[in-house]
């Protein structure tokens, strides 16, 4: 593969991660990997353009559309409460 | 020892960071940790010990956690053992579904994440890694 397929690679990672980070909302660090990616995309041959579009999806889908967790965990204030777990389970109202 | 590093969201905000926190168990035994084979559920729910170093992004508490690695361990184990061991966590890394635990040798290791990481997992870890190492 070429050293442009490798980077494309990459930048995808980073792409799934950040939108994960940011929980779906856009991101002025996701308009900059997305144009990097355009940018690479031109470089790569169109055996690696197709291989890239015949992969299964991953996270890459925004996930406003999906149901709230009906747990998450939140971070404990361990100042205040020595002694305590750091972090815990909470239930969706 | 327990030292964990979490990836923390701000409620309602775009406010994200990583906190981390070492604790130590100082000398005084606790006779439910067999720390040659510690419990690393019952180290972080019900022992996590003193808090001892603390580097944090955003004030501790109500943040949504998007992600944790929790190393636990035996006081005396080194810095150059822990490091070591989070670098052949992150090797068998690949592939695995989260949260993801992992012994080696007295060092137990656990990484978690909410879903949709799939496919960024090592960017994640390294984070949290790095993050965590600096404790020490």
């Amino acid at each position: 593969m070429s050293e442009a397929f490798e980077k494309y690679r990459s930048l995808k990672q980073r792409l799934i991660h950040v939108r994960w980070i940011h929980r779906g909302l856009e991101s002025d660090e996701e308009d900059r990997l997305i144009e990097d990616m355009d940018t690479v995309w031109w470089q790569l041959d169109t055996d690696e353009q197709d291989m890239f579009r015949t992969e299964p999806p991953q996270s890459l889908i925004r996930s406003d559309s999906e149901a709230e967790d009906q747990e998450y965990t939140v971070d404990v204030d361990v100042n205040s409460l020595p002694g305590s777990s750091p972090r815990c389970s909470k239930k969706v109202a | 020892m327990y030292l964990t590093a979490h990836r923390i969201l701000k409620r309602n905000t775009p406010k994200t960071g990583i906190n981390a926190f070492l604790h130590r168990h100082d000398v005084k035994a606790l006779p439910d940790i067999d720390w040659e084979d510690p419990n690393l559920d019952l180290v972080v729910n019900a022992c996590p010990g003193r808090l001892v170093e603390k580097e944090c992004d955003l004030s501790p508490g109500g943040n949504e956690v998007l992600s944790y690695l929790d190393v636990v361990s035996d006081d005396a184990t080194t810095p150059m053992e822990i490091q070591t061991a989070l670098d052949a966590f992150q090797n068998t890394l690949p592939g695995k579904s989260l949260p993801f635990v992992y012994g080696i040798g007295r060092i137990a290791v656990r990484f978690g994440a909410v879903v949709g990481l799939s496919g960024a997992e090592e960017i994640e870890y390294k984070a949290l890694k790095g993050r965590a190492l600096k404790l020490l």
